[in-house]
């Protein structure tokens, strides 16, 4: 059951699926400025090969990170942590595996989690229940909580750069941006919830992740 | 026709977001496989920013539990796998050892002990030999059994693979012809759309046109009318001069018996106190309006009336400052008179 479920998910992870002929790459291929270095990889790597130590290291490198994205999608801890231990033993138990080759070792982490969770939330949704979601005093109580933690150089430096990023964007364009990734909403689901035309909410889409490209270090394509 | 490049690069940052639905989804999936280099660039680049977003939620920490919880599972894991490992050399150490036994029971079959035992333990054991060599046999033909069967649904399930490559070859077609279908369609509809804005423009051009020919048909009518009415024989002049009020003052009135048109220009006249008008008046039996007007900066003034009374009856034509709106008898000062 637990490989359907990992192979309807790799089929959702595009970069999996077919390896591009890089050396005929044109565009620029350097990672930007906030993209995760080469350490996540080769923990994943070793941690696929059953090196404990490795995945203690992922998951405290990654977790609160993973889960603040879970809580935001699912909106019940419970459930947020469900999700969570299910990614990082299934990368334990090779149900999922990272290719460096394709992704970086963050997004593929980000990618699946969040995957996880909207599937989750989708199934919630055909079953009936409520969506849970939090609102943001909540948020912010879980910010409280979650600050007590020391976070490294690198993740504060990362935050900063993405909220500003984030705060740079027009409302509009943040609006749909949360609503694809977090709520898992399609183009057409969006412009239905909102009564907009389909095209201005995937031009929206569109326009607001160039933007993010550029302002988080991609200036060249 | 085929769907360019450009639209499915166009999609990359869609896809990257989760934005897509399933049909444009599974169209780029297909793209993707074709190992399009520039749409695998921008998918990583995307997919690089989709990995940073999380950075903007506000920080959470899992439950205190979670980390033990993953890692015990992981131990149980390790431990289920090496005690799996540790059944399988034991299993292996028993098959050496019992081919080292066999050897050992070979140097004990010389010793005259046992050699009765052996005799009386051959029988059975050549018995024993012969079933399980038909055991063998039929173990192996079953093996080979499978092993056909295994190569079948090999050969199915390749069959399968090529019929599914197919397919979706197949979709790629058609999604391409309704991708190029929906495009000709919209191109209609804003052609539509378009011709629909041009017709309304059109229609609005035409009333205004309309309008403008019923005025100028109106004025064209008015200037015949005039015209007939100056090249009448019958049209007679009266002069008429200013009385006390106004003594600079003149005016002179056209009229056609015929038609009972006249036309009043006056001149010079004072300029009209507030709440006052100039009444004209044709005065036959009795005084009868025939019309109010009032003067210009230039202090003339016109009036047109178009049904004199009685115009053949007419002794006296004069002009009163009167009220705002008018009287039904004059009231006010003369200021112009004069005889037809």
């Amino acid at each position: 059951m637990r490989s359907g479920k990992a192979t309807e998910e790799m089929k959702r992870i595009p970069d999996q699926m077919a390896k591009p002929d890089v050396e005929n790459t044109t565009q620029s291929e350097s990672p930007p400025r906030y993209a995760s270095g080469p350490l996540i990889a080769e923990l994943l790597t070793r941690a696929a090969k059953g090196d404990q130590s490795a995945l203690r290291s992922v998951y405290d490198q990654t977790s609160r990170l993973l889960f603040a994205l879970t809580l935001r999608i699912l909106g019940s801890r419970e459930e947020a942590s469900e999700v969570l231990q299910e990614v990082y033993l299934d990368m334990w138990r090779k149900a999922i595996r990272y290719d460096p080759s394709r992704m970086t070792a963050l997004s593929w982490l980000v990618t699946v989690t969040r995957n996880r969770a909207v599937d989750r939330l989708r199934t919630r949704a055909t079953h009936g229940e409520g969506t849970g979601a939090q609102s943001g005093d909540s948020h912010a109580a879980e910010a409280a909580q979650g600050v007590a933690a020391v976070e490294s150089i690198f993740e504060s430096e990362r935050r900063r750069a993405v909220g500003k990023a984030l705060a740079e964007l027009p409302r509009t364009q943040r609006q749909v941006l949360e609503l694809a990734f977090y709520d898992g909403l399609t183009g057409s689901e969006i412009a239905a919830k909102l009564r907009e035309p389909v095209d201005a909410i995937t031009t929206r889409i569109k326009v607001g992740m160039s933007k993010l490209k550029v302002t988080l270090g991609w200036n060249g394509d | 026709m085929v769907v360019a490049h450009e639209q499915f690069e166009e999609a990359v940052p869609l896809y990257a977001v989760g934005a897509l639905d399933r049909p444009e989804r599974q169209a780029l999936d297909v793209h993707l496989l074709t190992g399009c280099a520039p749409c695998h660039a921008a998918l990583r680049q995307f997919q690089t920013v989709v990995g940073l977003l999380p950075y903007g939620l506000p920080a959470a920490s899992p439950p205190a539990g979670l980390k033990t919880k993953i890692l015990t599972a992981t131990q149980e894991d390790q431990a289920q796998s090496e005690a799996k490992k540790f059944a399988e050399i034991l299993v292996q150490q028993a098959s050496q050892g019992a081919r080292l036994n066999w050897r050992a029971w070979i140097g004990w079959m010389f010793h005259p002990a046992i050699i009765l035992l052996l005799i009386l333990l051959l029988a059975g054991g050549t018995g024993y030999a012969v079933f399980l060599h038909l055991r063998v046999d039929q173990d192996s033909s079953h093996r080979q059994r499978l092993e056909i069967a295994l190569q079948e649904k090999g050969t199915e399930v390749a069959a399968l693979k090529r019929q599914v490559v197919e397919q979706e070859e197949s979709l790629h077609r058609l999604r391409s012809e309704v991708y190029s279908h929906v495009g000709s369609a919209s191109e209609l509809k804003d052609t539509l759309i378009h011709r629909e804005v041009e017709l309304d423009q059109l229609r609005e051009q035409f009333a205004q046109q309309e309008k403008d020919m019923a005025a100028l048909r109106k004025s064209l009518a008015q200037r015949d009318e005039w015209a007939s009415f100056f090249r009448s024989p019958a049209v007679r002049v009266v002069l008429l001069s200013g009385h006390e009020r106004a003594r600079a003052a003149g005016a002179l009135i056209l009229l056609d018996p015929d038609s009972r048109k006249a036309l009043l220009y006056a001149y010079d006249l004072p300029p009209l106190p507030g709440g006052k008008i100039y009444q004209l008046w044709a005065v036959a039996d009795r005084p009868v309006s025939v019309g109010m007007f009032t003067v210009d900066a230039g202090r003339k003034a016109r009036l047109v009336v178009r049904a004199l009374p009685v115009p053949s009856r007419i002794t006296l034509f004069t002009v009163t400052l009167e009220p705002e709106g008018g009287r039904s008898q004059p009231t006010g000062d003369v200021y112009l008179s004069g005889q037809p």
